[in-house]
């Protein structure tokens, strides 16, 4: 077992897997940047140091500098976390290079999965129904472009090869339309990823987002911990995740899951993954694409299968069997997780900056909270602006949404604008609450985006005894050359719109 | 007895609260005066975090203060106002109330899309430009009706936050016989 782990992330994910780390005896190192030197990631380590720098590219996606303290500090693991270079197959070869285990696949299994043309065509190989589509020439005129799309009916998807979080997509109606939409979308995905390669899909109205968890390990075991749905997306940024799928029966969770294991075995992947899918109306799913990576959302699988899945990640990078078999895992109650993001809805939700002047979880029975941040974070625009998950378990499905709204009303969070509220009421509407989601949902929902001034004239009251007696007085600068003051997230001429790329 | 002015960001209203002790029963008994109506109120509390009851109901409240900003979290909600009276008029960017003859940088980046020349007519909210950062592209919109009087920027320049883009004419100067250069 591994003495020694460095964790290559920041915030809430850090943390996370920090804990696991301690838990099992193992020494955690941390690493910060310049503006995370006093984070709680960097503090709870039992070593941490620092990256020397501000921007993620001289930071946490820094592979040499990264690999050169985990080798001086004797580290024999590094765990990475998701996003930054969770999925960089270079960075897992440097890894391994070095004499360190990558926590987490191959870099082989990385690149097999990555570029998403190549892994629908295994997919499609090893059984998996896929979405129609052509896969797109680069040399192909207009009118061959137009020719397939018509074989696949419109409307239709283009999409990056290379891509992800819905950067060079283009949704495409009519035929006129679609040259443009294939310029655009090459243009946007060369700009994003680096390679402009774009490919059609049968776009599927009202899909339902629906992913399988997997975990394989080096001794030829493969599973599936089952299905996770995130259809609540704004701007394919996923809001809202529960387990299991209000969709789900049985039998297709069963096809599902054998069909995911099969694509893990094909492929030989180890360690965690998910394998993405689109699941129509009709009860067919198709596949999307397969993330190498623990993702965000794994918490709502962790509250319902009742394993440590970060836990299971070391253990099979140690080369141990998976602490589980596909007979013993079931699926226990349900779970919903809403991600906290500084943002304002109001304002197009642009990103809100600033410092975290009043922080308080919700804190009870079956309420998790995955979080970077306390009072006096800072929230500045050089990393995501997601602040943390709140997950919340129930026997049923109404019991933990029941359970979510009051953990969101009871989270507190004051100096920077966040999504709470408006989350509140996505679980309130009735569509949800029946299970009625689809990955449109936000689109065709109109939901509620100002803040809810129900008491406003206590709220004024409060105000009015605190700015003479006893309002807490924040100590730190208001504005830094590098932080965007939080006031400008109201300002009436900053309406513009804003497109988050993941 | 206490009275303050606070302006509610939402809304951009004013509200006049008074706070007067109720001297001879419980230190935290207060009358409020508030929007013509006048009520008991408990409050206690203490480096942020208090509890206000009004006809025994508590509802507990975080409050934080930064210079004339103040915010509360009561019931689940966030609640921002800006403490009148002692307001400085702040020329940094954002604390404009009214709408601007300037479309400014909200941050640093490059200029991806300039759409609109001097001379032009804008409809309130139309695209004037677009702003890239952080992998991150931000339209920017016109904050109201009027003319484009001048276009203080480049496409693939890099600018800083707070930097102007574009400039309107002055609102009721932008008859077409007035062209500012």
């Amino acid at each position: 077992m591994f003495n020694k782990i460095l964790i290559a992330n920041r915030g809430e994910i850090a943390l996370r897997v920090m804990q696991t780390v301690q838990q099992m005896g193992i020494r955690a190192v941390a690493i910060y940047s310049d503006p995370d030197r006093a984070a709680r990631h960097a503090r709870n380590a039992d070593e941490s140091y620092p990256l020397h720098g501000v921007a993620a590219a001289e930071t946490y996606l820094n592979i040499e500098k990264i690999i050169e303290i985990a080798r001086s500090c004797g580290a024999d693991a590094v765990h990475p976390g998701y996003g930054f270079l969770s999925e960089n197959a270079a960075f897992a070869q440097a890894c391994i290079d070095a004499g360190l285990t990558f926590i987490g696949p191959s870099p082989a299994a990385m690149r097999a999965v990555g570029e998403k043309l190549i892994a629908k065509k295994t997919a499609s190989a090893a059984g998996v129904p896929t979405v129609p589509g052509w896969s797109g020439d680069e040399n192909a005129s207009s009118d061959q472009w137009l020719s397939e799309a018509k074989k696949l009916g419109y409307p239709v998807l283009v999409k990056a090869a290379a891509g992800g979080g819905g950067k060079g997509m283009r949704r495409v109606a009519t035929a006129d339309e679609l040259p443009a939409a294939v310029e655009q979308a090459a243009r946007e995905a060369k700009s994003s990823f680096g390679d402009g390669r774009v490919f059609l899909e049968k776009y599927i109205s009202r899909p339902r987002h629906v992913e399988i968890q997997v975990f394989a390990d080096h001794h030829g075991n493969a599973v599936h911990l089952f299905e996770r749905e995130c259809s609540i997306q704004r701007r394919h940024q996923k809001i809202i995740e529960e387990a299991p799928s209000p969709a789900m029966t049985p039998e297709l969770r069963q096809r599902m899951g054998e069909a995911s294991v099969k694509l893990v075995r094909e492929i030989g992947y180890t360690n965690a993954g998910t394998v993405e899918f689109m699941l129509d109306e009709n009860g067919e799913f198709y596949f999307l694409e397969v993330n190498a990576r623990l993702q965000v959302e794994h918490p709502v699988t962790e509250l319902t299968v009742l394993h440590d899945l970060v836990r299971a990640q070391i253990l099979v990078a140690a080369g141990e069997r998976l602490p589980f078999t596909q007979d013993e895992l079931f699926q226990h109650g349900h779970a919903i997780e809403c991600r906290i993001y500084a943002e304002d809805p109001a304002s197009g939700f642009l990103p809100s900056t600033g410092v975290i002047d009043m922080y308080v979880e919700p804190r009870g029975a079956s309420i998790r909270v995955d979080s970077g941040i306390e009072t006096g974070s800072e929230v500045s625009i050089h990393y995501d602006p997601m602040l943390a998950k709140l997950i919340a378990w129930g026997r049923t499905r109404d019991e933990a949404i029941a359970r979510m709204r009051w953990a969101l009303r009871k989270y507190v969070v004051l100096g920077v604008t966040t999504n709470i509220e408006y989350l509140h009421r996505i679980l309130e509407e009735p569509d949800f609450v029946a299970g009625h989601c689809d990955t449109h949902y936000l689109e065709h929902h109109k939901i509620e985006k100002l803040p809810d001034a129900g008491r406003l004239k206590e709220a004024l009251i409060a105000a009015a005894w605190a700015s003479t007696f006893g309002a807490s007085q924040s100590e730190s600068p208001v504005a830094r050359s590098s932080v965007l003051p939080s006031r400008l997230s109201w300002s009436p001429w900053l309406s513009g719109s804003w497109r988050n790329g993941e | 007895m206490a009275r303050v002015t606070l302006r509610d960001r939402l809304t951009r209203t004013n509200h006049d609260v008074t706070l007067t002790p109720c001297r001879g029963t419980e230190p935290d008994d207060f009358l409020v005066e508030i929007a013509g109506e006048s009520i008991e109120v408990r409050i206690s509390g203490s480096a942020g975090k208090g509890v206000i009851r009004i006809n025994g109901r508590p509802l507990p409240f975080y409050a934080v203060r930064r210079e004339d900003h103040l915010e509360v979290w009561l019931d689940g909600s966030r609640y921002q106002f800006e403490v009148e009276g002692k307001r400085r008029r702040r020329r940094s960017h954002g604390a404009v109330d009214e709408p601007s003859d300037e479309v400014r940088a909200p941050m640093p980046g490059s200029v991806l899309k300039v759409s609109v020349s001097p001379g032009d007519s804008v409809e309130a909210n139309q695209p004037v430009a677009v702003l890239e950062s952080m992998k991150m592209e931000l339209t920017l919109n016109a904050p109201r009706a009027g003319k484009v009087a001048a276009v203080d920027c480049a496409v693939g320049q890099m600018v800083e936050m707070g930097r102007v883009l574009v400039r309107l004419e002055p609102a009721g100067n932008d008859d077409s016989s007035s062209t500012e250069q």
